[in-house]
């Protein structure tokens, strides 16, 4: 029941978040039809007869509901530029993206994970220094500087021509998974130290049990718990992380489409990319809440 | 909280210390090394990078500002008016968690495809990306608020809820607003200049964090000198309000 319960929510924001995506792309006045064939210097006819191909001169609630019942069939109309099927655009971009994304995400949570432990617990050698400043660093550093540095020295470390593969799968894995496992890693540190203050843990103390039994059996159980969802939430930030980076090691993925569409004011195509992601999004995060709750016994089933 | 105001203050001021004017070219001058003359370099249409940085602290900070405010106005706004009605509460929260699966930086997008590229559409779009965490973070203070034995005596009492609102809620609300709003420019700032970086920000070749970031990364192996000081600068500015706004929740 909860899960028929969770799904039906889920279902409610996606339909929401198009609905809230659609409405706000038609507010703006002109559309990139005219846009663009003014500048080719058609007549005005031209243009009427182009909008009334693509439907955009029947009233808006007609075009509200063409946009539903497209998208209950995974019809996300055309691209007012190209004439192309936004889905088809979406698939062709999808790859080098999901790539990215789920290669980052991984690694990121692991770093997280780690880098957060690391933070929160003494570690010798001043190895949890080196955690603290690297999460700070995380959190801190833009996106687009510590991209440019990566390049920077993979370009002076390496003879040119050579890091090819490296600048181009490696660096951005590498670069987004470093600002993911910022803010996992900040949570986690945080929920650890919550947990070293709670009284079973004093108690465990108190009996004469080793730190690290402690650690590994009470404080890091209960503390990683929420990891689960800090984890979900990170995809949002995956997705517009691949905006900044697709554009910046010149990868031909969905955000450099989504960019590119905006510039030219393409909105079936914002439109299509942005609902993409908000269903990707409300997707995981429900999973990984349900997850929480088929983890954690203290909430009841 | 007074320092960090200080220093926002000073780098907006110091736009008029610089030596030279930011956007005059000399294209006998490219890509010069730091010098007397130049103490930060030339870029690489010759002009001066200590003034453009300068001159790009004053932009960047002051588009970064007005995005934090076109948050957090209207969010506070929204979140006291929906406590009022838990039924009004329950549309809010749902249409805020739609927007919030919505990331905030193609939330953003999508507000600039509707305003066309220029440097306030990039603002307004860069702070109404921000009003859907903003508003549920103030809400949830709200209800911890509300939730106070005080508040409920106070009721008792026949208080009105407008007084009650502004006499009681409010000011212990004043924390949170100055911590997350001291965040919510750190975001800001990391995606106005994100925008600018992009090429969204309108003209091209204004004098702006962001912008001399985008131009310095094209020259970074012959002149690293054009993109360090706003690089450094975004990070410095970023990792203070952040270490600032964890002491004020009492970690560390």
């Amino acid at each position: 029941m909860t899960v028929l319960m969770a799904a039906g929510r889920m279902i409610v924001i996606i339909w929401l978040a198009a609905t809230l995506t659609f409405f706000l792309l038609r507010l703006h006045p002109g559309d990139a039809v005219e846009a663009q064939l003014i500048q080719v210097g058609a007549a005005s006819d031209v243009i009427a007869e182009r909008r009334s191909q693509l439907g955009l001169l029947d009233p808006l609630w007609l075009q509200y509901l063409r946009f539903c019942a497209g998208l209950l069939q995974g019809n996300l109309g055309v691209s007012l530029i190209t004439g192309q099927l936004v889905s088809e655009m979406i698939i062709q971009r999808l790859p080098p993206t999901l790539e990215l994304a789920f290669s980052a995400g991984i690694l990121g949570s692991v770093l997280g994970v780690l880098g957060g432990v690391g933070a929160a617990v003494k570690l010798p050698y001043g190895l949890s220094w080196v955690a603290k400043i690297n999460l700070s660093l995380a959190l801190s550093v833009p996106i687009y500087w510590s991209g440019t540095m990566a390049l920077l020295a993979v370009s002076y470390a390496l003879p040119t021509g050579s890091g090819a593969e490296i600048s181009r799968f490696v660096l951005p894995v590498l670069v987004l998974a470093f600002h993911m496992s910022g803010a996992v890693g900040q949570m986690v540190s945080t929920n650890i130290r919550l947990a070293m203050d709670m009284d079973f843990v004093r108690t465990a103390h108190a009996k004469g049990l080793r730190p690290v039994i402690i650690l590994w059996r009470h404080v890091l159980r209960l503390g990683l718990l929420p990891t689960i969802t800090v984890i979900g939430l990170q995809i949002g930030f995956l997705l517009g992380g691949a905006v900044i980076i697709e554009s910046l090691f010149v990868r031909a993925g969905l955000g450099r489409l989504l960019l590119e569409s905006t510039l030219q004011q393409d909105y079936p195509v914002v439109q299509g990319i942005v609902v993409l992601a908000a269903a990707v999004y409300a997707v995981v995060l429900s999973t990984c809440e349900a997850l929480y709750r088929l983890i954690d016994p203290r909430i009841t089933r | 909280m007074w320092r960090l105001l200080l220093i926002g203050v000073l780098i907006i001021c110091l736009a008029w210390a610089a030596p030279y004017d930011p956007l005059k070219t000399n294209t006998s001058n490219q890509l010069q090394a730091p010098s007397a003359a130049h103490p930060f370099g030339t870029d690489i249409l010759g002009r001066d990078v200590l003034s453009r940085f300068l001159h790009g602290g004053q932009q960047t900070l002051l588009s970064a500002s007005a995005a934090a405010l076109i948050a957090i106005i209207p969010s506070t706004g929204l979140a006291f008016v929906a406590a009022g009605d838990t039924r009004l509460q329950r549309i809010q929260l749902l249409i805020l968690q739609a927007l919030l699966a919505i990331p905030n930086l193609l939330l953003a997008l999508v507000i600039l495809t509707v305003l066309g590229r220029s440097e306030v559409s990039a603002t307004v779009a860069v702070g109404l990306g921000q009003i859907p965490v903003f508003t549920l973070v103030i809400r949830a203070a709200i209800l911890g608020v509300q939730s106070e034995g005080y508040i409920e005596s106070a009721r008792a009492a026949g208080a009105n809820p407008l007084w009650l609102a502004t006499r009681h809620v409010f000011p212990n609300l004043i924390p949170t607003l100055a911590t997350y709003g001291a965040v919510t420019f750190s975001y800001c700032l990391m995606n106005s200049a994100a925008l600018n970086f992009l090429g969204m920000g309108g003209e091209l070749g204004k004098p702006e964090w962001g912008v001399m970031l985008a131009e310095g990364r094209a020259v970074f192996r012959a002149a690293p000198w054009v993109a360090l000081p706003p690089g450094i600068a975004i990070t410095a500015l970023i990792w203070s309000i952040n270490r600032w706004a964890v002491a004020q929740r009492g970690f560390r």
